[in-house]
């Protein structure tokens, strides 16, 4: 009888080879023979720790030890997003801080999805009272000849909502910030414009998406018509004809591009998630900004950001600053942080012909960020308890 | 440190195996001695030298014991080796629980309480208490000589596969590879997928029903629905198991790896069709210690009356309850499964048979699965109470949001869990566990998923810290 062949040596290599390839992120943690691609993302990794016999003995080192070498052992970036994509594949399950996966790969922020369903809601006390504040401050400026404005925008749960993951289905859809809001700004005739309403009637006609499924923002094309929107305010308010946008070509993309994949960009996957249509306009300003144009101020959270990096606030708003959540303020903080509370307010509004508050769904509970607050107080010194204080004017 | 682990995966592994497969055959065990005292000084740098200590007592006592012709000089060692073994373990295991017992009761008459130290319990006390329990009376008993040095002791004892979390290893299972074994690839290509197979089933599955437990446990159980609760028993349920079977898998794949055979700790045991099987299946290697070191020591089913068979199985399962730690829900624990051990001699057996295997595997499992609440609600049997309380309300929570990969996994918890009830699923867990080699093409096979489950567990032990904030500019 023919003896079966036992392939031992092959075997065997195998099992080198399984040693070997083992041994492959050590090495790479040591020598980093090659170039890995960072992870995106606000992180921190943890540092060496240092021996010492105190912390030997007490399992510190170890601990932290572990800790330093899974963040640092070879190719750790490519493990973790080898790890996010098969998550991401398998179970739609994003790793990122508050980031959830809905429907059709659409990827949504969690604090938009609760805004949605008014899990976040700050109360009609609290909103009237914010809106007294909001109205007395416009006046105030008003007689100043400043125009503060809120805008309330969309986030994207609550522009397609459809797209939220089914588990969120039973939660029951309570009262709402942006209702609460809208009901309290009409009753005390706080100046606002509803972009909520606008991009809702936009949706069945725009020819192209104002959110992509995996960005957090209104998408290139959303911000292009901001913009415009914008500046028809600005030059009506001010009875100002200040520069607009001229649109020179529109290039189509199904990959999102700039930042309309920054949700993507942070949940670190292997792939590209294959996005809609997306539309990337071409501009440029129809001229350049004189000194008597009106200096816009705007004070937002995240969503101004691609606004103002497509230059909204250098061509068209005569370099007007932004106050990113008004603390950072933009684009001194580029050279030399700058903060919002160190500033002269009362100097700093007086600048600009028009304020712009925007702020999304997630936000709406901290409505201005405390610039509202900081404005009634220096307006309102004294009189914090009553609607009909006089301004300090 | 622990095998899913980072430091254990990529960096002690590794050098382990090129070192112990690189040394001549007289350094091989010096090799695992030197790493399994490197792995356990790693997570227990304070109490690796009483553990070296002791294990040194023990090895003096036992060769005298072997030595003596004294029947009663033989006894009185074995007392002395045994006290010390249990002793250590009563004090760092129990000492606790026993002093802030008897703090409350003196509490209760209105006196002064005992002033207390709580003391850290060393990893892995249970595992090496139990297994150098096994090297004194199995020499004892001359079942099998002792080993001529303490390195080997010290090797039997330590060997860092089944140091933590076992199996437990017997002497005499084990005896004869620490002096002489034999090593051949198919059984190294087996211990490594093997090992592979426990590391995913505790990394992929047990931590992910782990997560999910934990929300619910974590919870106020005043506020907790019938459903949320079946959904948090369940996962824990996956866990436990998952989590202890994927670890002795990895003990024996990287035993095999080393050309040791460690016994088998879990087989199947959620298709069992009673209580009694159950406890063949499930930790098989504490069951058979309880069975050979207490159990029939105590006169096992030879005995006078039902009373004194019964006193013995609650006695071995309360004392099988304790073992798992030192807390009042563990020994009730094992006071629940003793009373069905009981029940099944009875009647339950019998009636459970005649009822058919569907009808007896899904009660056993219930039963398994009350038992379990009764086991992870350490500490406070009132917590226990409102549990059971919840899961039979019959109150509906549809706004419960569990974890998006729970169900799916559940499901193939689930499935592996059951699949071997069926004859198909017994014949291909004896094919995966039971085989010393395999044909080159299933070789193959196995090694392709083997790599595949090492690259996606390997991923999340690495990457399961790393959750960053999407915004760049905070």
């Amino acid at each position: 009888m023919k003896q079966q062949p036992s392939y031992k040596r092959l075997k065997q290599l195998v099992f080198a080879g399984i040693i070997a390839v083992l041994f492959i992120p050590m090495i790479q943690h040591k020598f980093r023979f090659l170039e890995e691609k960072p992870l995106n993302g606000s992180f921190a990794l943890s540092t060496k720790p240092e021996w010492t016999k105190k912390s030997w003995f007490s399992g510190e080192y170890q601990e932290k030890q572990d800790k330093y070498l899974a963040e640092h052992t070879g190719f750790y970036p490519s493990w973790v997003r080898l790890y996010n994509q098969w998550n991401f594949s398998l179970f739609d399950v994003i790793h990122a801080n508050g980031v959830i996966a809905g429907k059709e790969h659409y990827l949504f922020e969690e604090n938009y999805i609760s805004a949605y369903y008014g899990m976040d809601f700050a109360g009609d006390k609290k909103i009237a009272e914010t809106s007294r504040q909001l109205k007395l401050v416009q006046d105030t400026l008003k007689k100043k000849g400043i125009d503060l404005v809120v805008i309330l925008a969309p986030g994207k749960a609550s522009y397609v909502p459809e797209f939220i993951p089914d588990k969120y289905a039973s939660s029951k859809k309570g009262k709402t910030n942006f209702e609460g809001y809208l009901k309290a700004f009409n009753k005390q005739a706080v100046a606002y414009i509803d972009m909520h309403t606008w991009f809702e009637s936009m949706k069945r006609t725009t020819k192209h998406p104002l959110f992509s499924k995996t960005g957090i923002h209104w998408t290139a094309y959303g911000q292009f018509l901001v913009a415009d929107s914008l500046v028809n305010y600005v030059s009506k308010s001010t009875k100002h004809e200040i520069p607009r946008l001229v649109l020179e070509k529109t290039e189509l993309s199904d990959i999102a591009l700039i930042d309309d994949g920054d949700i993507q960009k942070g949940a670190n996957l292997m792939f590209d998630i294959r996005d809609l249509k997306l539309a990337y306009p071409k501009f440029h300003p129809n001229r350049a900004p004189e000194k008597e144009d009106p200096k816009v101020m705007v004070v937002s959270d995240s969503f101004y950001w691609g606004l103002f990096n497509s230059n909204v606030s250098n061509w068209l708003f005569n370099n007007g600053e932004f106050w990113y959540y008004n603390e950072q303020i933009y684009p001194n903080s580029y050279t030399k942080e700058t903060w919002a509370k160190d500033q002269d307010l009362n100097k700093k509004l007086e600048e600009n012909k028009v304020v712009f508050i925007i702020c999304t769904d997630a936000n709406l509970p901290r409505l201005g960020f405390g610039f509202i607050e900081r404005a009634y107080e220096l307006y309102y010194p004294k009189n914090k308890g009553t609607a009909f204080a006089s301004p300090l004017i | 440190m622990v095998f899913s682990s980072t430091l254990f995966l990529f960096y002690f592994l590794p050098l382990f195996l090129l070192v112990y497969h690189v040394v001549p055959k007289a350094l091989k065990n010096w090799t695992i001695f030197f790493f399994s005292i490197l792995f356990y000084t790693w997570g227990a740098p304070v109490f690796v030298f009483i553990l070296l200590g002791t294990s040194f007592m023990d090895f003096l006592f036992v060769r005298e014991i072997h030595r003596s012709q004294q029947a009663r000089k033989k006894k009185t060692l074995l007392i002395l080796s045994l006290t010390v073994n249990l002793g250590l373990l009563a004090y760092f295991k129990y000492s606790n629980f026993f002093i802030g017992n008897a703090n409350a009761i003196l509490e209760s008459f209105g006196l002064k309480e005992v002033s207390w130290t709580k003391v850290i319990m060393p990893i892995g006390i249970s595992f090496f208490t139990f297994e150098s329990i096994t090297y004194t009376v199995d020499v004892y008993r001359g079942k099998h000589a002792p080993l001529s040095n303490l390195k080997d002791y010290l090797l039997y004892l330590l060997a860092f596969p089944k140091l933590i979390a076992g199996p437990i290893v017997r002497f005499q299972e084990i005896a004869d590879e620490v002096i002489e074994r034999k090593e051949n690839i198919d059984e190294k290509l087996i211990g490594f997928y093997r090992f592979t197979l426990g590391l995913a089933k505790k990394v992929l599955i047990a931590n992910v029903m782990a997560e999910q437990a934990n929300v619910i446990f974590d919870s106020d159980f005043h506020q907790l629905s019938a459903s949320t609760a079946w959904i948090g028993i369940i996962a824990y349920t996956m866990q436990i198991y998952f989590d202890f079977s994927g670890y002795s898998d990895m003990a024996i794949g990287l035993g095999k790896i080393m050309g040791f055979h460690f016994p088998e700790n879990f087989n199947s045991p959620y298709s069992s069709k009673s209580i009694t099987e159950f406890w063949r299946r499930w930790h098989m290697t504490l069951g058979n210690f309880m069975r050979d070191y207490l159990y029939i020591p105590l006169g096992g089913n030879r005995v006078s009356s039902k009373s004194r068979l019964y006193f013995n199985l609650a006695l071995v399962f309360i004392l099988s309850g304790f073992w798992h730690g030192a807390s009042w829900n563990f020994v009730v624990w094992g006071a629940f499964h003793g009373t069905f051990l009981i029940l099944d001699r009875i009647f339950l057996v019998k009636l459970l048979n005649r009822l058919g295997s569907v009808v007896s595997i899904a009660f056993t499992f219930l039963v398994v699965m009350m038992g379990w609440v009764i086991f992870h609600i350490e500490d406070d049997l009132g917590q226990v109470g409102l549990y059971f309380q919840r899961l039979f309300d019959f109150s509906w929570d549809s706004t419960f949001i569990t974890l998006p990969n729970f169900w799916p996994l559940l499901a193939v918890a689930a499935f592996f869990s059951f699949f071997p009830a069926l004859r198909i699923g017994k014949n291909i867990q004896e094919f995966v566990y039971n085989r010393n080699a395999y044909s080159l093409s299933t070789n193959g096979l196995f090694l392709l998923v083997t790599v595949l489950l090492f690259i996606m567990s390997a991923s999340s032990v690495i990457s399961s810290g790393f959750n960053p904030f999407i915004y760049f500019r905070f």
